[in-house]
């Protein structure tokens, strides 16, 4: 009775697995077999499983491209200045908001910088191409300032920094979210013991809240250890223009521009791939280094 | 419960299998074969179907959808002119606009094998199709099906035109074609040379004694020291009727920079040649001279240079005229650009490369009964509604309306020489030989701004102004220029170049400018060649060779 | 705390209040500055005269957006796409999310299906098969090439999967033992003490689906059919695709400012319907997600 039970329950969780199951098996797994793409020359009139088989090639080719090195170098530095800066920043605004004792001012101005996190590229996009404008409010700045007009977004010496800025501007209220949990999980007592012993805010700063927030920010640097490869698709594919390839093209849009607006379907899967596979170490060991040191697990 | 399970995993198993034979086995053949294939009348170019034949097109669209209320791309003036003279209506597979969207469309539809009866693809992609035998032979359509003042057209390029689109002796697609844009002409500051009682420089050394006088005796009041005698692009020169780039200089010395021409019997990469180190040695000693905009290395907008009014003179094609001369009119209206030709003797007979005739391919899909479409299509777009139907009242009232983008596909032929004879138009129309209303949409615009100029050349509107000088004195010289054409020979990709091309052509920026600026001596050409021909070069030019055999 | 008001904590009380005060006004100015240009008349928006309040306030763009038929066709397929979207996501979330909550004793698969998402969360085949699949289901130009190739949010089924294993196991004994199925307890037992983390994962869901502007651009075969926010990224593209520094000035003064401006202002709407909400369960979301392990 109590076997048959048992039985049933299960057949019931598979059940319920069932149709979950079902999508990603169509559209996670099925896709999946194309990754053989990436080691043939693939030829749509011919099929995936029609087409010739080239081995490594594809990969050869990757490395000996010149243009590899520097998309490479281009995705790391978005990479990450995004994670440092989008580190950096909401930490700081964390540590400042914690600071502040009126409710509602607090409030508010949550509110407010939460807020962009929730916008979508394209929106932001809008809103970026319109401040930095040849003739738009930081131009006008900058020619009240008696300095010349700057083309931002089609600057190579600019545009790096502008996305790790807007990316920064877009979520760093956000990303305060958790060290404000964080802070507010800090013993009080601690704080009373330390102005015993006579310290000032800083060393308080230093040897409390830091102290008592580091934890979160391993997980959360952990976390994007394996966005080193993410510069953002959706922002940089919003923004960029030929003029900046040399500098803002990432893996990710030089997949979808040469491999696939370039026909050259076998190369981008190659690059898909062998992306994919070093972003999943990376979090594998993301995930070993946060329960190592933090004792949490990412999943 | 356990059935239903069952089921369910079967489900998804059938689902999961079904779409593996989808990927793994698509069907190129998905037209309508049974459609019966056209009759003798109906092969002719304007021969008429009796039912109505559906074609399916990818479709290009303007950025901003500029269609008349209740228009589609698929019903309004042109679809409705096509139904009415060859009963064929389109069906738009995909809709896109012209760039990235449309590019991505393309792709997407290659990928999955399931291409459109009709699209526009580009060169790579055209090779592409022919290789995997995705596209048909339009050789037999073309001849039967195409009027002749079309095959006139394309045969203005001398065989140009349709070569890039024959593979084998089979032509695979139709094209647009890219009319002559050269030659590049010198424009210069009338105004200063009138001031400086110089005369028009004809020769290279009477242009140098030209800018000699203007950098160093300032007649636009700019200051001394703050007037550029030649504005120069960064890329130097090899840009085909480019803005800012010294092309007509380098053909005095025989030099075609960045084209692949034939030399003594060889093909050769234009750049690497001893008539381009030639041309170089003339500009350094003109920068060297201060003579050459001295910023031109980091100079970000040389159109400001015009028109702030520093610059005395730049090479620019005939539309100059519209920019950036336009722009500086508005600023100053006494600024007073003419353009001239320069030549070895004076005698103003030049040399100059062609261009990629083509700028897109219309192809039909394998498979599809009515191949014959595609020339028909072109033919009454780009002949019979240009020619004989151009007062058909739909489309005449949708072009004044300001809208685009109705032509299903937006085929564009013309002559060789379309500028030139743009320009003879124009001048009988003026002179009074032509009747006004035989000109087309085009030059009818054109030739009511001509007509207000001419009135009061002094105070003619801005707009007026410019268009009298690009329209009328640089299409001018256009036409009346007798010019030797060296034919460019090759415009696409070569294997080793898809993985080398961008990093040869970065020496070579790298080489011109610094030769031009100074930073490294003329010698250094030699350096440049050599490790041009080490680093890919030696292998693309026999690739070329091979290509173009 | 009365004694340490000294002189240097209220200087840097001062300086912590305008650091903040500045962080904030860098967020709300750009947004504010697109809200004024919506609401400006068009020549002062294209002259670049507009700061943080509307010049000449008119309500000229937003009556002009009203008979722009394809902007609302846009927007009302995106919020097709976001209810049904959500609810798929929603509807699978819980389903999938229960057993996973279990132990390999009570469920023994547990662990493989775990791995399985996990790997699907972190592998793809990438774009192009995944079109191909999609286009061999005979899904594009359909909603539901939007909307089922993301129906399971792996990332939400591991969030309420945490939040499941927090649930009393007591509870569901007691129901077991009045023969109560799996399923009922799901509903009638887990669903009720999980709203909060059904309304923080369904909030996301709404965003996410709100916000895509990329998979529009790639399964939609016509550009009446883009969900708004592809609509929006195409008023942006005119933008990338100049290859001449000359031509972003030109662009600047050709493309309609402040008919555009609302029209970005009114698409956000929806998202600040819902962000109330949002802001009151974001933490909850962070804070289920990260259980000790």
């Amino acid at each position: 009775m109590h076997k048959n039970k048992g039985r049933t329950g299960q057949l019931a969780y598979h059940f319920m697995m069932a149709p979950g199951m079902i999508f990603l098996v169509i559209f996670s797994f099925v896709p999946m077999l194309g990754i053989v793409m990436a080691f043939e020359n693939y030829v749509p009139a011919q099929g995936i499983f029609g087409s010739k088989w080239v081995g490594l090639a594809n990969f050869q080719y990757m490395l000996q491209i010149p243009d590899s090195w520097n998309i490479l170098r281009n995705t790391v530095i978005i990479a990450l200045g995004k994670i440092i800066f989008g580190t950096i920043v909401p930490i700081i605004f964390a540590l400042l908001l914690n600071e502040i004792r009126l409710k509602w001012a607090k409030k508010t101005m949550q509110t407010i910088v939460y807020l962009p996190n929730f916008l979508s590229w394209a929106v932001v996009a809008a809103i970026v191409i319109n401040v930095f404008d040849y003739t738009g409010p930081i131009n006008n700045f900058l020619t009240g300032l008696g300095m010349h007009p700057i083309m931002f977004l089609a600057s190579n010496h600019w545009f790096r920094k502008i996305m790790i800025g807007t990316d920064v501007w877009k979520n760093f209220g956000y990303g305060a979210i958790v060290y404000l949990a964080a802070l507010t999980g800090i013993d009080p007592g601690l704080y009373e013991a330390s102005a015993m012993d006579g310290a000032n805010r800083f060393k308080q700063l230093l040897h409390v809240t830091l102290p008592g927030i580091l934890p979160t920010i391993m997980l959360i640097s952990a976390l994007n250890l394996g966005n080193i490869l993410n510069a953002g698709f959706d922002q940089i594919y919003a923004l960029y223009n030929p003029i900046v390839y040399e500098t803002g093209d990432v893996i990710d849009t030089y997949v979808y521009r040469v491999g696939l607006l370039g026909q050259q379907y076998s190369f981008a899967t190659a690059i898909g791939l062998l992306k994919s596979v070093v972003s999943f170490v990376l979090l594998i060991s993301a995930n070993k280094l946060s329960i190592k040191f933090a004792n949490m697990r990412i999943f | 419960m356990k059935k239903k399970i069952i089921a369910g995993i079967a489900a998804g198993i059938m689902l999961a299998s079904s779409t593996v034979g989808l990927v793994g086995l698509p069907n190129p053949f998905t037209g309508n074969l049974q459609a019966a294939a056209a009759t003798k009348q109906q092969l002719k170019p304007f021969g008429k179907y009796k039912k109505t034949i559906t074609y399916t097109i990818g479709k290009s669209t303007p950025g901003i959808p500029k269609l008349p209320k209740g228009s589609t791309y698929e019903k309004n003036a042109y679809t409705k002119y096509l139904k009415q003279l060859l009963n064929i209506q389109n069906k738009d597979s995909f809709e896109a606009e012209t760039g990235d969207s449309y590019n991505q469309k393309v792709s997407m539809a290659v990928a999955s094998s399931d291409l459109p009866d009709i699209m526009s693809v580009d060169l790579n992609t055209l090779r592409e199709l022919v290789a995997n035998n995705e596209i048909q032979d339009l050789s037999s359509v073309y001849k039967s099906s195409t009027t002749p003042y079309i095959k006139a057209m394309y045969n203005s390029y001398h065989g140009r035109a349709l070569k890039e689109a024959t593979f084998n002796g089979k032509l695979m697609a139709m094209p647009s074609t890219q009319n002559a844009n050269v030659p590049t002409m010198l424009w210069i500051r009338q105004d200063w040379l009138d001031k400086l009682g110089l005369k028009a420089p004809k020769t290279v050394d009477q242009l140098q004694q030209v800018l000699q006088a203007f950098v160093q005796r300032d007649p636009g009041n700019n200051g001394k020291g703050n007037t550029i005698g030649l504005a120069l692009s960064k890329s130097v020169g090899g840009e085909y009727g480019g803005l800012f780039v010294a092309d007509s200089l380098f053909s005095i010395y025989n030099s075609y920079p960045r084209q692949w021409i034939k030399q003594n019997g060889k093909v050769v990469y234009g750049s690497t040649t001893n008539q381009t180190k030639q041309g170089l040695a003339k500009l350094a000693s003109w920068y060297q001279k201060g003579l050459i905009d001295p910023q031109m290395a980091v100079r970000d907008s040389i159109e400001s240079l015009i028109i702030s009014g520093k610059a005395g003179a730049f090479f620019g094609p005939w539309w100059s005229g519209d920019y950036p001369i336009n722009s500086a009119l508005q600023k100053d209206p006494k600024a007073d650009w003419k353009p001239y030709i320069i030549s070895k003797t004076g005698n103003g007979k030049i040399s100059a490369y062609t261009q990629d005739p083509d700028s897109e391919f219309y192809v039909v899909k394998k498979g599809y009964a009515h191949p014959e479409i595609l020339p028909k299509i072109v033919s009454a777009l780009s002949d019979r509604l240009v020619r004989k139907d151009k007062n058909y009242k739909p489309v005449v009232d949708f072009v004044q309306g300001g809208y685009d983008g109705g032509k299903p596909i937006n085929v564009l032929v013309n002559f060789d020489n379309a500028t030139a004879q743009m320009y003879k138009n124009l001048q009988a129309t003026v002179d009074g030989k032509k009747d006004p209303k035989t000109l087309t949409l085009d030059d009818t615009t054109s030739y009511n701004a001509i007509k207000t100029y001419l009135k009061d050349p002094k105070n003619a509107p801005v707009n007026a102004k410019s268009s009298y000088w690009s329209r009328m004195l640089g299409a001018k010289l256009m036409a009346t220029t007798k010019v030797k054409n060296v034919d460019s020979l090759y415009f696409g990709q070569t294997k080793s170049m898809q993985l080398k091309w961008s990093n040869l052509q970065k020496l070579e920026d790298e080489a011109f400018l610094q030769i031009v600026t100074g930073q490294k001596p003329v010698s250094y050409f030699k350096t440049f060649v050599r490790q041009w021909h080490q680093q890919g070069g030696t292998q693309i030019t026999k690739e070329v060779s091979q290509a173009v055999k | 705390m009365i004694r340490s008001k000294s002189f240097g904590s209220r200087l840097s009380y001062i300086i912590i209040w305008l650091l903040l005060l500045a962080m904030t006004a860098l967020c709300f100015v750009p947004m504010m500055n697109m809200v004024s240009i919506s609401f400006s008349n068009s020549s002062a928006a294209s002259a670049n005269q507009v700061g943080l309040l509307p010049v000449h306030f008119n309500l000229n763009s937003y009556s002009l957006l009203l008979e722009d038929g394809q902007f609302w066709r846009s927007f009302l397929i995106s919020i097709e796409r976001v209810v049904i979207g959500t609810s798929l996501n929603l509807i699978l979330s819980v389903l999938m999310a229960y057993p996973l909550s279990k132990t390999t004793k009570q469920f023994a698969a547990r662990n493989i299906y775990m791995n399985i998402l996990i790997f699907t969360m972190l592998f793809s085949g990438g774009m192009i098969p995944l079109f191909l699949v999609v286009k061999g289901l005979g899904l594009m130009n359909t909603i539901w090439a939007l909307i089922l190739p993301g129906a399971v949010p792996i990332f939400d089924v591991i969030l309420l999967m945490n939040f499941f294993k927090s649930v009393p196991e007591s509870l569901e004994e007691a129901a077991m033992m009045d023969g109560a199925s799996k399923l009922t307890i799901l509903f009638k037992i887990y669903l009720p003490i999980s709203v909060p983390a059904l309304a923080t994962i369904g909030l996301f869901a709404i965003v996410g689906h709100w916000n895509d502007y990329f998979s529009g651009l790639l399964y939609m075969n016509n550009p009446a059919n883009y969900p708004l926010q592809t609509y929006i990224q195409q008023l942006n593209v005119d933008m990338t695709k100049i290859t001449d520094p000359s031509q972003l000035k030109a662009l600047a003064s050709v493309s309609d400012k402040t008919l555009n401006a609302a029209k970005i202002v009114v698409s956000i709407l929806p998202v600040l319907a819902v962000y109330p909400f949002l802001q009151k369960y974001f933490t909850t979301g962070l804070i289920i997600g990260s259980v000790k392990g």
